[in-house]
């Protein structure tokens, strides 16, 4: 057994050229009394090499707007804003120039490993694949590559493993084959949705420590999507919270962890089990539900769950302002650490 | 905690067509109003183990004594009446109701089978009663499972499960598919409807903080068996197998903490009669020669705590 620290010392590079940035982007569903905002006025900003975390509930948006910097979303969908990738525009671009981009440049671990590979093909096959079409390999090389890989996110028996379909793998081990698919042409964005959800703790860990390791040993950067706080320690320099399809706090990790501003964050971080506490008698929860999107926006959205809400609230949204230095938050009320 | 209700004794459960064994002779107990954690990663058995305890799969051989009588001695219709007593709340709230019936109609069909005598007006009175209990408005009988999020399915769940006042409820991963939010939520609700009706609970889950939340003991099961069961805190505080140990330490945690990093992956299940030695000893830091020889049987290791592990007492 190896000792890892989850803990990794991380470069701020507050300076560094932005890998991505985002501003102002919504997404909306729907036409006149139907629609639907599922992202509203997102902006952030991931740097060379940096992780941002991106936490909220289901339907927080936080899914929509990465598919949305992807250009994956159905036609359906209307996009406003800017998402740029490395100084140039990723809105509007044509779809030979996105898939240039993606695969490449970008690439995505989703949820459930079972469903973003091809059943009916081999391991190897889909490995070698990418190589051959982004990275224009021939077929050895492509191979050598992907072993190396698969040896990489400490894939036991590469070589039989290249040889067998999905469905013969562990979820642990699908997750590690689409991780070592998503680093294989060397991207500079990785975006991780839930990555580690479907799994067992035991083999969330080491996900998250390979993530961590391909960021620390290959430079890139990354979006990590989580409903768990948890995750993000550790791993995430930058943390965005997000509700009701809004960014309503952004903070440096360390900052976010020691002392959340918005009741919000509060509630969600107070939701994680603290081993060093002793039992409680009620398990913490953010009462209520999420709201229903296709309601029209009064006040702050989270108003009707919070525990700090007052007569304001409800009527006037909350813009996302900045706090101090390096945060920001969208409260009337937040909490006040000082 | 008085007369056990429920005790399995050397439990097996095989599938056959592949031939494996997916329970290993397992002995749980569980006492009245207790509720007893039962946690392992995916393919340890623990789901089966649970759905061989509510007789949903064939047992190969043991015991299940529940309330002083064998389940596996009764004929199919002697088993129907028990059935009421045992009841599941599933990990998917949605793809456990049925999606074309109305909320109200889910609920009033335990009641129907196994109250048959209830008149339809006291049963949609329960109903209504029941939903309100859970949280959910007395209207949401009129309605269909998908109108509702994952959270509030999940309470539909336990209300059908707890509206025919179970002795024993099991709930396999109930809050695994839930936001962290909501999740507080349900595990609150369960644990206040157990104090109401005084049922006894087994607590199936991979979230170790929830689970020694609720629990009072907790029993780690690997590759079908035991491996170890103590009283909650003992067992979170004082874990003596490495299995256990490393479960622990994989919990997600702010701050974050060392993670012992198992090497290993989980292959499939074992084959019958395919294993020698301790099942975990492949991924197990501490393994020795004596490990591979015979798989180690439970043994005391302080009161209440048992474990299977040869090196337990070194370690």
């Amino acid at each position: 057994m190896r000792w890892m620290s989850l803990t990794v010392p991380v470069d701020h590079a507050i300076s560094a050229p932005p890998c991505l940035q985002v501003e102002a982007l919504s997404v909306r569903f729907g036409g006149g009394a139907r629609e639907i905002a599922a992202v509203k006025e997102v902006s952030l900003r991931i740097g060379a090499g940096e992780c941002l975390g991106i936490v909220g509930e289901s339907g927080s948006g936080k899914t929509q707007l990465f598919t949305a910097i992807m250009g994956l979303l159905p036609q359906t969908a209307r996009t406003t804003g800017s998402v740029r990738f490395k100084g140039g525009e990723m809105l509007g671009m044509s779809p030979t120039d996105l898939n240039r981009l993606r695969g490449r440049e970008i690439s995505m671990v989703f949820q459930d490993p079972m469903t973003s590979l091809t059943p009916h093909l081999r391991i190897g096959t889909q490995l070698t694949e990418v190589l051959m079409l982004h990275a224009r390999m021939d077929a050895a090389a492509a191979r050598q590559r992907a072993l190396q890989m698969l040896e990489r996110v400490q894939i036991t028996r590469a070589g039989q493993r290249m040889h067998q379909y999905p469905h013969e793998l562990s979820g642990g081990m699908r997750q590690r084959v689409m991780i070592a698919m998503a680093c294989l042409c060397n991207p500079s964005l990785l975006i991780a949705d839930e990555p580690t959800t479907a799994l067992d703790t035991t083999v969330q860990a080491q996900v998250l420590l390979l993530l961590q390791s391909m960021r620390r040993e290959l430079g890139t950067a990354m979006a990590l999507i989580t409903h768990d706080f948890a995750l993000l320690a550790g791993l995430a320099d930058h943390v965005l919270v997000m509700y009701a399809g809004r960014v309503v706090e952004a903070a440096c990790a360390a900052d976010l962890f020691d002392a959340p501003l918005h009741p919000y964050s509060a509630g969600l971080l107070a939701c994680v089990p603290r081993w060093s506490q002793a039992r409680a008698s009620r398990l913490p929860s953010i009462a209520g539900q999420p709201p229903d999107p296709r309601e029209p926006e009064a006040g702050c959205a989270f108003a009707p769950r919070c525990t700090r809400a007052q007569a304001l609230c409800s009527q006037q949204r909350p813009e996302l302002r900045l706090h101090s230095s390096s945060r920001r938050v969208a409260c009337h009320y937040p909490h006040d650490h000082g | 905690m008085g007369e056990p209700l429920l005790q399995v004794q050397n439990l097996c459960v095989e599938f056959q067509r592949h031939a494996i064994r997916a329970v290993d002779q397992v002995d749980l107990s569980v006492a009245a109003g207790e509720t007893v954690g039962l946690v392992g990663e995916s393919g340890s058995g623990k789901s089966t183990l649970a759905r061989a305890i509510a007789r949903l799969v064939p047992v190969a051989a043991g015991r299940i004594v529940f309330q002083g009588q064998d389940l596996l001695r009764l004929s199919p219709s002697q088993l129907r009446p028990w059935r009421r007593h045992v009841q599941l709340v599933f990990q998917d709230p949605l793809a456990s109701l049925n999606p074309r019936m109305t909320v109200g109609d889910a609920l009033q069909e335990p009641l129907k089978i196994f109250r048959p005598d209830m008149p339809p007006n006291e049963r949609r009175a329960a109903v209504s009663l029941m939903l309100t209990r859970v949280g959910l408005q007395a209207g949401a009988a009129h309605r269909y499972p998908r109108e509702f999020s994952g959270g509030q399915c999940q309470r539909i769940g336990i209300a059908r499960a707890m509206i025919i006042k179970p002795a024993l409820l099991i709930c396999d991963e109930p809050v695994s598919s839930l936001d962290v939010s909501i999740q507080g939520q349900i595990v609150n609700l369960l644990l206040d409807m157990q104090r109401e009706t005084h049922a006894a609970m087994i607590f199936i889950g991979h979230n170790l903080g929830i689970v020694r939340h609720v629990s009072h003991r907790v029993y780690v099961i690997y590759r079908g068996r035991i491996v170890e069961h103590a009283p909650c805190e003992e067992l979170f505080l004082r874990p003596r197998h490495p299995y256990t140990r490393a479960l622990i330490a994989s919990i997600p945690q702010i701050p974050p903490v060392a993670v012992a990093v198992e090497p290993a992956v989980i292959e499939t299940p074992h084959r019958t009669g395919g294993i020698r030695g301790c099942a975990f000893r492949d991924r197990c830091p501490h393994a020795r020669e004596p490990c591979a020889a015979a798989a180690p049987a439970l043994a005391p290791a302080a009161a209440g705590h048992w474990v299977a592990c040869l090196r337990a007492g070194e370690i």
